[in-house]
């Protein structure tokens, strides 16, 4: 063998192609088809997704500017974008999702579980029997379906594409199933991103309500000379309740506990509106103020809350009448019409490509050893001696091997 | 049941038919033209590398193609079980083959059928031609002696154009086996068969240390290996 071998080129990897041809083409070719009919056999997987963009001025109202600090911080804005997105995803969410689809493998039929399926659930219970696995059980984790829960979670994507904008998606194996859920999961997200932000407003405006109901009690018990203008903030208060039970009533009945909240209060307002006109009637009545507190002030602050509280019911309907200004759909839910895994030809292309290149590889580890390998020549080389010839490689029908000898006959 | 002689021979025939045993005869004789030798040792290291069947091959397609005589000379004094007999490849021997194996000595005096070769080492006075090393001390060649037998066979009275001389592999163990070493020594020439058992052998590097002695007078290798298409 020389010692001086030349180094590897292309050409070499053509004459190694060239001399292996047939092995190449047909690995290539077998292993294609053998990648295209697994392909066939692993579960489909389906994703369907929809695109969903919140805009800034979700986080902005001028309006109420001096309660609700708002976010200018694009970073920010984003966290609170995406955190918006996650908390829709509540348990009882999750959990109507996984019983309305069968997505839970608690409440799946066990009929349903193929085989192989029951042999890893076996083979799971028994390792975590002997302590391989750790218990991983509903009863552990205090839910009775936390695992269902926990895993159908892992099924749902949330991807920020851009800083206002994020895909959602859901992936699963039955299409149908995959593209209800995606649907619904749409619907929630925008409810809970307008009824998060409806929730905030109404907060704040009953903690202002609140605040004047106090002080609005004290107004009325102290000496005024002016019942109506104590008078006329609770007027205002009660017409303002009065008003939001007239709208809410336009969508839901008596019985929601809105309306029944609304209902209470215009009650008390109206009560205590009786008791300013007994008590402004009766000129024996004497009361008192709130100690320390004038009855000025306390009328600077509750008009100065009344007010906010306008702007804040103005705020609140304008939303509800404004829903969409808030996000925008940029991609809807489709039916998936070809599954995500496998792609059958994208299947195909690798087993062409993991044929080639690996009976390329085997091909070239084969003319390694051959090149390698001692012969004659080289033998002859190391001897200094010419190689005279080669006996023809001839494949004997039978073994070359005379009968057993005979004694020769000796002459007489 | 294994072929009879005949039915070699018929192999044999048709064995030299191929292009490659031809070529190699043909270097043969262009080296022997060359080199002026006559007699030729042919070894190997294993058995079964094929130096019986490169005697019988080359001995029938010698005579064939130069229409001379040509002495075939198994030195093997013992029969391997796994080797073919050199004179059962050509019996019966074709004309212009002769054969003679240095195991079947017969006793100086005793009458048999003999060829030139065995006649003459039968008949001839006990002679000095030369002195040998053996057991440390000198010691005459003396008819019975192996060195006197192969240097008769090597070189006959006779004109043959060829004469081979068939040897045991270097590699036995068989004390009654002639030494193929000073066979090829007293050759005119010798050559070596490489076959795989050879090319694979972890011994390589010491079986080239013996062949390297400059009095083998090896002309060439001729190669038994089987490559991959």
């Amino acid at each position: 063998m020389s010692e001086n071998q030349d180094p590897f080129n292309i050409s070499d990897a053509l004459a190694v192609f060239q001399k292996h041809r047939l092995f190449v083409i047909s690995s290539t070719l077998v292993t294609a088809l053998l990648f295209t009919l697994v392909s066939f056999k692993i579960p489909k997987k389906y994703k369907v997704h929809f695109d969903l963009t919140i805009y800034s001025k979700y986080f902005q109202n001028p309006l109420i500017r001096d309660f609700i600090p708002e976010i200018d911080d694009s970073a920010e804005m984003r966290s609170q974008r995406e955190s918006l997105i996650r908390q829709s995803l509540t348990p009882d969410f999750v959990d109507s999702l996984g019983e309305r689809y069968g997505l839970y493998k608690s409440t799946q039929v066990p009929a349903v579980r193929t085989q192989w399926q029951e042999w890893i659930l076996r083979i799971k219970s028994g390792a975590e029997k002997l302590g391989l696995l750790s218990p991983h059980t509903d009863t552990v984790l205090g839910s009775p379906h936390a695992i269902d829960r926990e895993e159908l979670l892992t099924h749902i994507q949330i991807l920020g594409i851009t800083g206002d904008t994020f895909r959602v998606a859901f992936v699963g194996s039955d299409p149908q199933i995959v593209y209800q859920v995606t649907q619904d999961l749409y619907t929630q997200i925008t409810k809970t991103l307008l009824q998060v932000r409806y929730d905030n407003l109404v907060n704040i405006r009953d903690a202002i309500r609140k605040r004047m109901e106090s002080i609005g009690y004290n107004m009325v018990s102290a000496p005024d000379p002016g019942p109506t203008d104590r008078m006329q903030p609770i007027r205002d208060q009660l017409g303002d309740v009065r008003n939001q039970i007239r709208n809410l009533i336009t969508q839901y009945t008596e019985e929601h506990p809105r309306v029944q909240e609304l209902r209470d209060r215009e009650r008390m307002l109206t009560k205590l509106l009786e008791d300013a006109g007994v008590a402004s009637n009766d000129p024996g009545r004497h009361t008192r103020g709130v100690p320390g507190q004038s009855t000025d002030a306390a009328k600077d602050i509750y008009s100065d809350l009344m007010k906010k509280m306008n702007y804040l019911n103005i705020a609140i309907d304008s939303d509800q009448q404004r829903q969409s200004d808030y996000f925008a759909t940029l991609e809807s839910p489709i039916y998936p019409t070809s599954p995500l895994f496998p792609k059958k030809a994208l299947f195909a292309l690798w087993g062409c490509a993991v044929g080639f290149l690996g009976s390329l590889f085997i091909s070239a580890i084969r003319e390694y050893f051959v090149l390698t390998t001692l012969h004659t020549s080289g033998l002859a080389e190391k001897l200094h001696l010419p190689v005279i010839g080669e006996l023809p490689q001839v494949r004997w029908k039978s073994r070359l091997q005379s009968a057993p000898p005979q004694k020769p006959a000796r002459p007489g | 049941m294994p072929p009879s002689s005949v039915q070699i021979l018929n192999h044999l025939q048709d064995y030299i038919r191929y292009s490659e045993l031809k070529q190699m005869v043909d270097r043969l004789i262009a080296l022997q033209e060359e080199k002026h030798f006559r007699s030729l040792a042919v070894l190997s290291v294993f058995p079964a590398e094929g130096k019986t069947l490169f005697c019988a091959a080359t001995a029938l397609s010698y005579s064939q193609t130069r229409g001379a005589r040509v002495l075939l000379v198994d030195t093997s004094s013992t029969e391997n079980k796994s080797s073919l007999p050199l004179k059962d490849c050509l019996e019966p021997f074709p004309r212009g083959i002769d054969y003679l194996a240095l195991k079947e000595r017969p006793p100086i005096n005793a009458p048999s059928p003999l060829t030139a070769i065995e006649m003459a080492a039968a008949g001839d006075p006990l002679v000095h031609d030369a002195d040998v090393m053996q057991d440390d001390k000198m010691v005459p060649i003396t008819q019975s002696s192996d060195q006197y037998l192969i240097q008769k066979a090597a070189h006959p009275r006779d004109s043959y154009g060829l004469i081979l001389l068939d040897t045991v592999s270097l590699d036995s163990r068989n004390k009654n086996n002639l030494d193929p070493l000073l066979v090829a020594r007293s050759a005119d020439a010798s050559i070596l068969i490489i076959s795989e058992l050879l090319l694979e052998s972890r011994e390589l590097n010491d079986y080239l240390k013996k062949l390297q002695d400059p009095s083998l007078h090896l002309l060439g290798v001729i190669s038994n290996e089987e490559l991959d298409s």
